[in-house]
């Protein structure tokens, strides 16, 4: 999946990337709309997870899009 | 089964992750259909995986939803021991596989394990094998689309048929238009939904209680240790003593599926060079050490919310616990909307990469060791694609049958634990004399898998139906059904190495010359003496070890 051989096919990394990317910009947005207009009532809502895990997600996606490009020849 | 009252609802944005991974998935399907064009494309996904590739793929076919809410609902029924199904249970054996077996079976060039017994004894042990494992995957195939209808149902409230035929219809898509690089694929992106979809749950869970000591401090000393009460099958939840664990578990189950459950072994084989597919399952040990991180803190927390308010998890209609409720009732405790979405996507993953991983394996076992040996044996590459596409699709529609059939069966695991004991378990006698003991008759090998799996299936039935003591396979008063698994494959085991050996030495062996890269002994090894060190496949399975004796140490 990574060699010459299939040099016109994504990596897997990309594609990993680019899926937590998105779905790190969605949880995110979350965090951000629940930090704006409160919380639902949840166990864990003083820390608005999904905020600091969106970005951690987010952040991960950034890497692993930018390692698999790294990775292709 | 459960109060509705339990179900958890959904946002528009949680239906949305949800959605766009089913759009995700036939996506992926669709691009790799274009490069997916000869039989080692479709069936072995090119052989040009690394070791990271082929590493991840080979611990996430294992790693299925059913295993990480089965295992988090074993742990509030037995607390740490279940650490032992990832530690002892695993490691030694992915290590074994990687070190020492993974020469044969890559060196041989084969698609398939049943390929293997074709060539180290004979046809008719590749039959037998072949029909046995498909049989196998079909049942397991069925059993995760049954799991996840039911978890779907119950928590979800969602219609029984529609969660089963559109996941088999989402499922059947991608492996039939991609083959095993569409199945790897998706492993690998549910293995990164699984971490991030429901790491935060036992984060979570430590910040509300507290730290994962305080919560083993509290439980009863029956639950809280991994060792130092296996001396006494009374004196642990398990109802287990050491000696069955490192017999049952830590030798014949974990080795006999690590090493020869073709479904694991097969990520291995898309390896792009033996260095690689010896790395994959070394490699794929160290995730696995850290998975009960997830699996088992998530089940700690779920028992001591339960002995909190004792409605925390759910109950069955009868007034027992639903174990199985763990996970989904921690996503309903600590997740909003949007992370709902995702902890449900990661299951829904993991519910479908464990059917896309059997059916892929079913299609490969059947289109090569059954379909080209016995009814066309001449057929084309291009015939076998071809083969291997339609048998994608009649796996589907078998596997939606066994999932009804499923419906009918009182435990699951219990069922998978017995349908690995059948198989697995007696095949890694054989495999084990086949690669290192020459002699190995190919009579010997298919009498002693004939019979084993024989007496394996027939012991099952006679401790279902109560017609044999539990004691008399055991040696202890020790009456789980954990425990009768674990004894059950370790005779079933012995038997099947002592009758193949007996056999072997009154039938004619193969002759040597047909033995070579088969067999340890007739195979020239390859030394790797100018590798550096963090190259070398032996300095990480020594860490490997290290790491988990320390575990067990630590936890002891």
């Amino acid at each position: 999946m990574e060699d010459n051989k299939s040099e016109e096919m994504l990596s897997i990394w990309n594609l990993v990337g680019i899926i937590l990317v998105v779905y790190g910009l969605i949880i995110t947005g979350c965090g951000v709309y629940y930090a704006i207009n409160g919380i639902p009532k949840i166990i864990s809502n003083e820390s608005n997870p999904s905020l600091w895990w969106g970005i951690i997600i987010l952040i991960s996606g950034i890497i692993f899009t930018i390692f698999g490009r790294n990775k292709k020849k | 089964m459960t109060q509705n009252s339990a179900q958890i609802s959904l946002a528009f944005i949680d239906w949305a992750v949800i959605i766009l991974y089913f759009i995700i998935i036939i996506g992926i399907g669709l691009y790799l259909n274009k490069f997916t064009k000869s039989g080692e494309d479709y069936f072995l996904a090119g052989r040009k995986n690394s070791t990271w590739v082929a590493g991840l793929a080979f611990l996430s076919a294992n790693l299925g939803a059913l295993e990480i809410l089965g295992l988090s609902g074993s742990t509030v029924q037995y607390g740490m021991y279940v650490a032992h199904f990832y530690w002892i249970g695993a490691i030694p054996a992915m290590i074994f596989l990687g070190l020492y077996m993974m020469p044969f079976y890559y060196g041989s060039n084969i698609h398939s394990i049943p390929g293997y017994l074709k060539l180290r004894f004979d046809e008719k042990t590749r039959i037998l094998n072949g029909f046995a494992f498909a049989l196998m995957t079909l049942l397991v195939s069925g059993i995760n689309l049954y799991s996840m209808a039911l978890v779907l149902r119950t928590f979800l409230g969602w219609d029984w048929n529609i969660c089963m035929w559109s996941s088999a219809i989402a499922v059947g898509s991608y492996v039939t238009l991609g083959g095993l690089m569409s199945a790897i694929f998706t492993e690998i992106i549910q293995f990164f939904l699984i971490w991030f979809g429901l790491l935060l749950l036992p984060i979570l869970g430590i910040v509300e209680l507290g730290s994962v000591n305080k919560i083993l401090g509290e439980l009863p000393t029956t639950m809280s240790h991994l060792w130092s009460t296996a001396g006494n099958p009374q004196a642990n939840a398990m109802g287990v003593t050491w000696i069955g664990l490192a017999l049952g578990l830590g030798f014949v189950l974990s080795f006999g599926y690590w090493t020869t459950d073709f479904l694991v072994v097969q990520r291995a084989f898309s390896s792009k060079d033996l260095r690689s597919a010896q790395m994959a399952p070394i490699f794929a040990s160290f995730f696995k050490m850290i998975l009960p991180f997830i699996v088992v803190t998530a089940g700690l927390i779920a028992w001591k919310l339960d002995h909190q308010a004792s409605d925390f998890l759910l109950r069955n209609a009868n007034g027992t616990i639903n174990y199985d409720s763990a996970v989904p009732m921690l996503i309903k405790r600590y997740y909003p909307s949007g992370l709902i979405g995702l902890g449900v996507t990661a299951l829904l993953a993991g519910f479908m990469a464990g059917q896309a991983g059997n059916i892929s394996a079913f299609n490969t076992v059947w289109t090569y060791d059954l379909y080209k040996s016995m009814i066309k044996k001449d057929a084309t590459d291009e015939h076998l694609v071809k083969v291997g596409r339609i048998t994608t699709v009649v796996g589907i529609i078998l596997s939606i049958g066994t999932a009804y059939l499923a419906q009918s069966f009182p435990s699951i695991m219990d069922y998978m634990q017995a349908i690995f004991s059948w198989v697995n378990a007696p095949l890694f006698a054989t495999m084990l004399l086949g690669m290192f003991w020459k002699r190995t008759s190919p009579n010997g090998a298919f009498w002693g898998l004939v019979i084993g799996m024989s007496t394996s299936i027939t012991l099952f039935i006679l401790l279902r139906f109560n017609m044999i003591d539990i004691p008399i396979l055991g040696i202890s008063p020790s009456f789980s059904d954990m425990s009768n698994n674990l004894w059950r494959a370790w005779w079933v085991w012995l038997l099947t190495f002592v009758l193949t050996i007996a056999i072997s030495l009154v039938t004619d062996p193969k002759p040597e010359s047909e033995l070579v890269g088969l067999v340890k002994g007739l195979t020239p090894e390859e030394k790797n003496t100018d590798l550096p060190l963090l190259h070398k496949p032996g300095f990480w399975a020594v860490i490997s070890i290290i790491c988990c004796i320390a575990l067990n140490i630590y936890f002891w």
